[in-house]
């Protein structure tokens, strides 16, 4: 699935996961600041260092907290670039790009989510 | 509604008056994961606690967790091995891992490995709330499961003591059918056994037509065999002839039992004891009763009962020690009873233990082995002319007699406080059985 094509955040799926709790949404707004700025820090010192594994463990995490916060796209961005880091040799460029886009989209989350970290 | 079988949880669960029970520990490295877990769980669980390190978790009591879930994939200590270590640590507490989509062959992989379930991350909260109600509903049919076939395992393990109790008593049927024949011949061989018949029918002289002469040691010997072996078949004859006693059964109060014991007590017994230098010890001091219950029992026969038991008493204890009786007010298993206690200081038996070690009064083994017909403790017993059933018969006919008339016998071994020096001592207790007046 194109990453495009998904909302940014969908709030209400993730409301519904709280049962209405607005406030433990904002909480969880708020783990994700916490947590996604870091995660992508780590998948750059993993590709730096050529560590396919470390990077997609990263990657699987970044994944795993956007499909729950319902930050489709860093979910599904994160998923597409898990199943490129399984062949890093030769394509750390490509890697690269997707590994900045999915920090542009990261950004733009949590500006969305009224938690930036900038 | 999820019922746990944990009292506590249920008093938990009236404490709070909602269906707030449980305990969960939620492990992820991702706080966004616990965050949205524990809002889900917190319709159902009285206490979420999260933490973000497996390692840290494992300082938590464990087993005071209706369930743990735990990602798999953490920094430190994959969920595979924090899984081992609460095992180890709690090993009926169901454990979960949350896991992605494509993490699913880990997931069959980890449930091999002892995990209960896995729950597919993102989470939904319906199905998560239901399949974390159903893991810890499932382990707890299994924990019952479990309880019933452990009281299967020990009922099975009762049912087979039973009958190694039921081969155990046939074969002391068998023993006691032993016992009987061997001390027949033994007391019949100790008397020359039918030798005497012999030495008889050979020492006749014949004197005239009508007459023969035997010597008179020959004759002797034999009437003395001829006695013997007339006891012991008498002996039979009588126990056989029981079941038809006719009893002469008389109701009283117990002031006035215990004034008819007394009576039995100096007419019967005294004399005895004062033949072989003994004395009794006899409490004249009624016992309070409470009620008006009475006691129905047939005199004579208690008197031949309490003859008998005071024979015992001067045969299994030590020179000039004195016989002690008394009368108490009981009450077992809700039926009130009087009883008759004949106690004596226990002396030191030639018979020996399985440990070799000499018996002193009645070690607990042989508590009912002493009622047993033709039981004896001592292979060659002392008989006194007193006694009214021998050969190991005695203590068999008593407590017969006492059957008939509704009581019982005991036999126990006890302690006599009352001299400077505490001494062993045999209680036997003659029970009847009380009855309210109707």
């Amino acid at each position: 699935m194109n990453p495009d094509s998904a909302p940014l955040l969908d709030p209400d799926l993730l409301l519904r996961r709280l049962g209405g709790a607005r406030e433990i949404a904002q909480e969880v707004y708020g783990d994700l600041a916490a947590s996604l700025p870091a995660r992508i820090q780590e998948c750059r010192h993993a590709l730096a260092a050529g560590d396919s594994d470390g990077l997609r463990q990263a990657l699987h995490t970044i994944k795993g907290s956007a499909a729950t916060a319902a930050a489709e796209q860093v979910a599904l961005r994160a998923s597409n670039l898990g199943v490129l880091a399984r062949d890093l040799a030769g394509n750390e460029e490509a890697v690269r790009s997707a590994l900045d886009d999915l920090e542009v989209c990261v950004n733009r989350t949590l500006a969305a989510a009224g938690v930036s970290h900038e | 509604m999820y019922l746990s079988g944990n009292p506590q949880r249920l008093l938990s669960q009236k404490k709070y008056g909602i269906i707030v029970t449980m305990k969960v520990l939620l492990v992820d490295d991702e706080q966004v994961i616990l965050t949205v877990s524990k809002q889900a769980l917190s319709g159902i669980a009285r206490v979420v606690d999260t933490r973000t390190d497996p390692k840290d978790a494992l300082d938590l009591d464990l087993a005071s967790y209706d369930v743990i879930l735990s990602d798999f994939y953490m920094p430190g200590m994959r969920g595979d091995e924090f899984l081992k270590e609460v095992r180890a640590r709690a090993p009926h507490v169901p454990f979960v891992f949350l896991t992605q989509n494509e993490d699913l062959s880990v997931a069959v992989e980890l449930m091999r490995q002892g995990a209960d379930d896995y729950i597919s991350k993102p989470i939904n909260p319906t199905n998560f709330v239901f399949r974390v109600r159903k893991v810890i509903h499932e382990k707890e049919q299994e924990r019952q499961i479990n309880q019933v076939l452990e009281e299967q395992k020990l009922l099975d393990l009762e049912n087979r003591k039973l009958a190694n109790w039921r081969i155990l008593y046939a074969s002391k049927d068998a023993r006691q059918t032993e016992m009987l024949v061997s001390n027949l011949s033994r007391n019949i061989n100790q008397a020359g056994g039918f030798l005497w018949l012999d030495l008889l029918a050979g020492s006749l002289q014949e004197v005239d037509q009508d007459n023969y002469s035997v010597p008179k040691a020959v004759m002797e010997m034999a009437l003395n065999s001829a006695r013997n072996q007339e006891r012991l078949f008498n002996q039979v004859t009588y126990i056989g002839s029981l079941e038809d006693l006719e009893l002469d059964m008389r109701s009283m109060d117990i002031a006035q039992f215990h004034e008819e014991v007394s009576t039995i007590v100096t007419r019967e017994i005294v004399p005895i004891l004062g033949s072989y230098e003994r004395t009794v010890r006899w409490n004249t001091k009624p016992p309070e009763t409470p009620g008006p219950e009475t006691v129905t029992v047939d005199l004579a026969r208690l008197t031949e009962v309490l003859r008998e038991l005071a024979v015992n008493a001067i045969k299994y204890s030590p020179a000039a020690t004195p016989l002690i009786m008394d009368i108490t007010v009981q009450e077992e298993n809700k039926t009130k009873m009087v009883a008759v206690q004949v106690s004596n200081i226990a002396r030191r038996l030639e018979a020996r233990d399985d440990s070799g070690n000499h018996i002193h009064g009645i070690p607990y083994d042989y508590k009912e082995l002493v009622f047993d017909l033709f039981f004896t403790m001592e292979g060659f017993p002392e008989y006194l002319p007193e006694e009214s059933w021998t050969d190991g018969s005695g203590l068999f006919i008593a407590r017969k007699l006492m059957r008939l008339m509704g009581g019982w016998i005991t036999a126990n071994s006890g302690v006599d406080y009352t001299p400077a020096r505490p001494q062993p001592l045999v209680r036997m207790e003659v029970r009847l059985p009380l009855e309210k007046p109707s």
